[in-house]
């Protein structure tokens, strides 16, 4: 089981180095009814775009934010799980 | 589907964070009181593994590109209420640290992706279930239920941009609903395929309610 997830990772991480570029359907409905330019920015998140600053290949970047963003991901659900479940046998 | 800053009127990002938050605190309760041991590793998977495939933009139709969603496969392996919470978590990352969705329009896609696709997802699934009593009924539960659950969301966010007068309705409805119905397609084959995988390997993990 363990080794099966670990090749998906791997095998996902792969992928996401050729994910598509285009603009999804909001982006794209933006551009052709011009209401891109409403877009604002109310805070500059510290890995925007999945870029990470400093880092200026842009697929090592890319890898280097799905695997951060993947360890939070897995770390915040697993640490709001085992509060849940210690609430519960209080 | 991703809704950014700057699309929706102030009223609709209040109403959108009231109805996620309350939403949300239920979950959380209802999470507290169902939580097995044995899902607590399993969120933390499914968040990750819902974080990278949401990275995994394909190529749908007309130069538009779409991603996975992977809300009706959390709610077959979690149940409605542990797969909104990980949709939720998900999501939240995807907003403060990658500028992925708003803040202000964050109440919005949570309502959409984490609330509404999870839950609409897993009625379909179960209620295909009911009907049709056989094993062989599970992947096509599981299809249509992923292809429902990417349909309502869209749904939800075309409401949402068409109430903020953003675009009008009709058109915001054709584009966001008809593009998301192909994505659907791609999302009912991979939670099909993975739900497939989990059947032959661990079936226990599947939720039972």
């Amino acid at each position: 089981m363990l080794i099966g997830l670990m090749v998906a990772f791997a095998t996902l991480l792969i992928f996401s180095l050729f994910a598509s570029k285009l603009p999804d359907s909001l982006e794209r409905l933006a551009e052709s009814r011009h209401f891109s330019g409403k877009e604002k920015v109310v805070a500059n998140a510290l890995l925007a775009d999945y870029s990470l600053p400093g880092l200026k290949n842009k697929k090592l970047a890319l890898a280097s934010a799905a695997i951060a963003g993947a360890v939070i991901a897995f770390l915040l659900s697993y640490w709001l799980a085992f509060l849940l479940k210690r609430k519960n046998k209080n | 589907m991703h809704i950014p800053d700057g699309f929706l009127s102030d009223k609709v990002c209040a109403a959108t964070w009231i109805i996620s938050a309350a939403g949300m605190g239920y979950y959380l309760k209802k999470t507290a009181l169902t939580l097995k041991d044995k899902m607590i590793p399993l969120m933390g998977v499914m968040s990750a593994f819902i974080f990278v495939a949401q990275m995994l933009n394909f190529p749908v139709f007309g130069g538009t590109s779409g991603h996975l969603l992977g809300a009706a496969l959390a709610a077959i392996l979690l149940g409605p209420y542990a797969a909104a919470i990980v949709l939720t978590c998900v999501l939240v990352i995807q907003c403060l640290l990658f500028q992925d969705g708003g803040i202000t329009a964050l109440g919005a896609n949570i309502l959409n992706m984490a609330l509404l696709a999870t839950l609409s997802g897993y009625a379909v699934y179960r209620l295909i279930l009911a009907v049709v009593k056989k094993p062989s009924a599970t992947l096509f539960a599981a299809m249509f239920a992923a292809w429902v659950s990417v349909v309502i969301a869209s749904f939800s966010c075309a409401l949402e941009l068409a109430l903020s007068q953003t675009a009008p309705a009709k058109i915001v409805f054709t584009a966001m609903v008809g593009m998301h119905s192909l994505t659907g397609l791609i999302e009912a084959a991979i939670t099909s395929l993975v739900v497939s995988f989990i059947l032959k390997v661990r079936p226990d993990v599947l939720y039972k309610p």
